[in-house]
């Protein structure tokens, strides 16, 4: 085949898709008034703090993209075997990428043939809005903040994939995030295997400020590329300071401090499977954390709001709220963060 | 004096009008433009508005009223990269980024022929998708090309050259 004719192909393909479009239907030009461009938050961020949440991840100052994917849940395919859900826009999803316009039939379709094509592929299941409200109501039974932050309409549909062992998600399936109608992505397997979604949810961990943190908390700043001021490490009189404070409130059950060596392990024992997220990570990236058992039933706003003032505090994470958040990416749900982990901040 | 701040103004005012004028008369090339970049119309739409938004906003900046037409495309194509980088953050690392797929209604219309070789076009590097974009479908010149792209006509006139062959030999693999 010469240039020529390459040529030729490409000219008239071109100008086919370009006439695919009917003047007719064109939306008039706006006169520009203000427009506020919606802040696009990087979803891989949102789910490294709800995977960081189980532990550490969160204050680690550097591997923002390294664990991206994360999760959600079906009828037909269980949370445990779906390796990847792909979550559809709706009229609720506000933000980037739908920008509230709702997965039209042909870009489902498209989505379908999309995934189905390739042969890593072993279930593909579609999960629709009601099905997914269902599921979350059940799950969410005694949660009534919860089932009433969210609407049947704010759902999203999805499709749920198992693939074949040891298949590569992002390269697989590197068309689908360019392809009108996706919403986002999550990978319920992976979070069904989250510690945090065992057990152990009566615990406060109170993060410190490590070298170089870009917490503003801790007087860092960064943008969503690079640190652009490094904090300062809680002094050894802020972390007797805050020691104190924890010994003396009533609703601690107990706690322990949790030093660099003792976080690095118990990170590894978390992530095992996650070698990229390992890799990425070194002993003196850990933050130092004291961990609370709380007493059950006992009051955790007044808590964590008081430890978060704490200078040397980096963070406080509740599990139960980490857990909550979780559960939330698992169905896809874009609330906004006030809804749903707003104690104490 | 007086005389030449008037003209000033006035070159100033015309200008105004030529910016705003350029999106309607091109409206329909540009969304389509859009439309070939990003595979769906709502999208393309979305682009074009913004770059028009923003175009406008900075009308008094702009300094050579001849270049309008250029820049106004210069704009929609970096408001499709945007959307193409944004899509491709929800994967991220996952190759480079990906060029759109066709939306099914488009590909409901276009023959297989037509979708083999855009499917080939995707799958070429950025520049040079863009660089055949803007030749073949807008026809544009190496210096056309290379000032829409913001890069050099000798890099625009390479990248094209290199682009054609890379399809021409992913083409030839398919059949």
């Amino acid at each position: 085949m010469n240039h020529g004719s390459t040529e030729d192909r490409l000219r008239a393909a071109l100008t086919e898709a370009g006439a695919t479009l009917d003047p007719g239907t064109l939306r008039p030009l706006r006169a520009p008034e203000r427009r506020f461009r919606p802040n696009y938050r990087l979803v891989a961020a949102a789910v490294a703090v709800v995977l960081a949440g189980t532990a550490t991840a969160a204050v680690l100052g550097g591997p923002g993209d390294v664990a991206n994917i994360v999760a959600t849940s079906t009828q037909t395919l269980p949370d445990e075997e779906t390796d990847l859900a792909v979550i559809l826009c709706t009229e609720s999803a506000r933000k980037d990428p739908c920008r509230g316009r709702a997965a039209s039939p042909e870009q489902t379709r498209m989505i379908e043939e999309t995934i189905r094509r390739s042969s890593d592929v072993e279930v593909v299941t579609f999960e629709s809005q009601e099905v997914a409200y269902g599921r979350f109501r059940q799950e969410y039974a005694e949660n009534k903040a919860l089932l009433a932050a969210v609407k049947p309409a704010d759902m999203p549909p999805s499709f749920r994939v198992k693939v074949k062992e040891g298949t590569d998600l992002r390269q697989t399936f590197r068309l689908l995030p360019t392809l009108p109608g996706v919403a986002k992505f999550s990978d319920p397997a992976r979070l069904f295997e989250l510690p945090v979604m065992k057990g152990e949810v009566q615990r406060i961990a109170v993060f410190l400020c490590g070298k170089g943190s870009a917490l503003p908390a801790c007087g860092g700043q960064r943008t969503t590329e690079r640190v652009t001021k490094e904090g300062k490490a809680a002094t050894e009189a802020e972390m007797k300071a805050i020691e104190k404070l924890i010994a003396k409130m009533p609703e601690v059950e107990s706690y322990v401090f949790e030093d660099q060596e003792a976080a690095y392990k118990n990170f590894r024992d978390s992530y095992k499977s996650n070698e990229q997220l390992l890799e990425a990570t070194k002993v003196e990236d850990m933050p130092e954390s004291f961990r609370l058992t709380m007493r059950p039933g006992t009051e955790r706003v007044h808590v964590i709001g008081e430890l978060e003032r704490q200078p040397g505090v980096a963070q406080v994470l509740d599990q139960t709220c980490v857990r909550e958040q979780a559960a939330l990416a698992k169905y896809g749900l874009d609330l906004p963060e006030a809804d749903v982990c707003s104690k104490g901040r | 004096m007086e005389v030449e701040l008037l003209t000033q103004q006035e070159a100033l005012a015309r200008q105004r009008v030529d910016v705003a004028s350029i999106f309607a008369e091109h409206h329909v090339g540009l969304v389509r433009l859009a439309l070939i970049m990003l595979g769906d119309q709502a999208s393309a739409e979305d682009v074009v508005q913004e770059a028009f938004a923003r175009t406008h906003a900075g009308r008094g900046r702009l300094r050579d009223p001849g270049k309008a037409l250029t820049y106004v495309r210069s704009a929609v194509l970096n408001g499709c990269r945007s959307v193409l980088r944004r899509r491709a953050t929800v994967l991220r690392r996952a190759v480079p980024y990906e060029p759109p797929v066709w939306s099914a209604e488009s590909a409901a219309m276009l023959g297989e022929e037509r979708r083999e070789v855009l499917l080939a076009l995707r799958e070429l590097p950025r520049r040079q998708r863009e660089a055949l974009t803007l030749r073949y479908y807008l026809d544009l010149t190496d210096q056309e090309v290379a000032d829409t792209m913001r890069i050099s006509a000798g890099t625009a006139r390479s990248t094209i050259a290199r682009g054609l062959a890379a399809l021409g030999r992913a083409l030839e693999e398919e059949s």
